[in-house]
């Protein structure tokens, strides 16, 4: 019986061991999904702006896809995405071709999308509400 | 006698449930750590045809897939990246018609070494090319690369138009890359092993100045006096060390924005994944390469910028604390 007890605490040890090396390789996982979700945000509002250079004044475009957790959108001539903005966030950034100017401006993910307009050569931003 | 048998009996049966449950966690672990997820999305390709289709409809056209020829001939064999440049990725264009011959290359070098981040993209797209009155059926091959070069140039410029300091998380772009063996781990004069280190040396300097300014890699030989604090010296002797002489080896045109280059100060270790920071500093402020801090020092807006500096989150550990005679 105490033999038996002995074999079963090895091989919770073990498990627990098991567990704890694996965690690190995990969790990197977790970090690059996040990392790769980011930068997929940040492509499709880059895309969409590019688009936006090269098309007449008065072109809009509204973007609605936002993430569903809490984040930061920062938009100028590189679109930057933060996920869980603060300690363990993950972001990543697109820069945009440039030709005209950007209006400088971050969202927080709270708002319905993100409308971008061009108007005198110049691509503006603002919350859809 | 019986009774001992069973007892062996259950204590063998007991190491083989053991052994198969030691198995069954590792094989989950296994799978679940063999999960990697992927957009599918090739980000490059997808620039490529965002940047082909500002390209034409830019000024170089006279009206949408229709190059001038005026046009491309005034930057035909230049370095620079005109009509369209991306932020982040550099264009280089090259046009061949399908009659007459005529051809037109400009835009970005790839930089030789520094070949950590090191994708790129190739397209062919129909045009037409305007050239006096008659219009050319055309070829144009457009060629994206994202460098870390390419990828700083753009925080730069970011970090001046906006005060907000840039980051990216990537490898540093170690020009040349020498192994030396570093600390002797094992018993002196019995055996063991020197653990080794990688070794880098390569600056970021902006040269020239208006129009014409650029931000290059400038390759630094590693000093052979690097080997001084090395435990097997000898050891390191056997390695190919760089030539003398500093070597432009790459450079993309950026706006004339006040950065001067990134200089750890010497040799320094290999930090693999580093945080690179650009950050926009008030005038009078410094930033050395550890980013300690930065946060204080950021301008807020371009108005208030003075300087751009770069850097590296805890900083880089250098062969030599101080400059070795």
């Amino acid at each position: 019986m105490k033999g038996q007890m002995m074999l079963v605490m090895i091989a919770l040890v073990l498990t627990a061991i098991l567990v704890v090396a694996a965690f690190a390789p995990l969790n990197k996982n977790a970090e690059d999904v996040a990392r790769s979700t980011a930068r997929s945000y940040a492509t499709e509002i880059a895309g969409a702006m590019n688009i936006l250079q090269s098309s007449p004044d008065g072109a809009e475009y509204t973007f609605t896809n936002m993430p569903d957790k809490k984040c930061e959108i920062t938009v100028s001539g590189r679109v930057t995405v933060i996920l869980s903005p603060g300690r363990g966030q993950e972001s990543a950034s697109v820069g945009t071709i440039r030709a005209g100017a950007v209006d400088v401006k971050t969202f927080e993910c709270g708002v319905k999308g993100i409308v971008f307009r061009k108007e005198d050569s110049k691509i503006t931003s603002e919350a859809l509400k | 006698m019986t009774d001992e048998l069973f007892a062996m009996e259950d204590a063998i049966f007991h190491l083989l449930r053991m052994t198969i449950f030691i198995l069954f966690i590792i094989v989950v672990l296994y799978l679940f750590l063999g999960v990697h997820s992927s957009t599918g999305l090739n980000y490059l390709d997808k620039a490529n045809r965002e940047v082909a289709g500002f390209l034409m409809t830019s000024e170089a056209t006279g009206s949408r897939g229709v190059f001038l020829a005026a046009k491309l001939d005034e930057f035909d064999g230049k370095e620079s990246e005109p009509f369209g440049r991306h932020c982040s990725y550099a264009y280089r264009l090259d046009i061949e018609t399908m009659e007459g011959n005529r051809k037109w290359s400009f835009g970005f070098v790839p930089p030789k070494a520094a070949v950590e981040m090191n994708d790129a993209s190739e397209k062919e797209y129909n045009v037409l090319v305007k050239d006096g009155d008659k219009l050319l059926p055309a070829r144009m091959k457009l060629t994206l690369y994202q460098r870390l070069l390419t990828e700083i140039s753009c925080m730069v410029e970011e970090a001046y138009e906006t005060g907000h300091a840039q980051f990216i998380k990537a490898r540093l772009p170690c020009g040349d890359t020498v192994t030396i063996p570093k600390t002797f781990i094992g018993v002196p004069g019995v055996g063991g092993l020197y653990s080794a280190d990688h070794i880098c040396t390569l600056k970021l300097i902006k040269a020239g100045s208006g129009a014409d300014a650029k931000l290059c890699y400038l390759k630094v030989p590693i000093r052979t006096s690097a080997m001084s604090g090395v435990a097997n010296a000898a050891a390191a002797s056997t390695e190919t060390w760089s030539a003398a002489g500093e070597d432009l080896i790459g450079c993309r045109g950026i706006s004339d924005v006040p950065f001067e280059g990134f200089d750890p100060g010497g040799e320094f270790y290999d930090p693999g994944m580093a945080n690179i920071r650009l950050v926009p500093v008030k005038p009078g402020e410094t930033l050395g390469a550890n980013c300690n801090d930065f946060q204080s020092k950021e301008s807020g807006s371009k108005e208030a910028t003075g300087h751009v500096y770069m850097c590296v989150d805890n900083g880089l550990k250098l062969v030599y604390d101080s400059v070795p005679a």
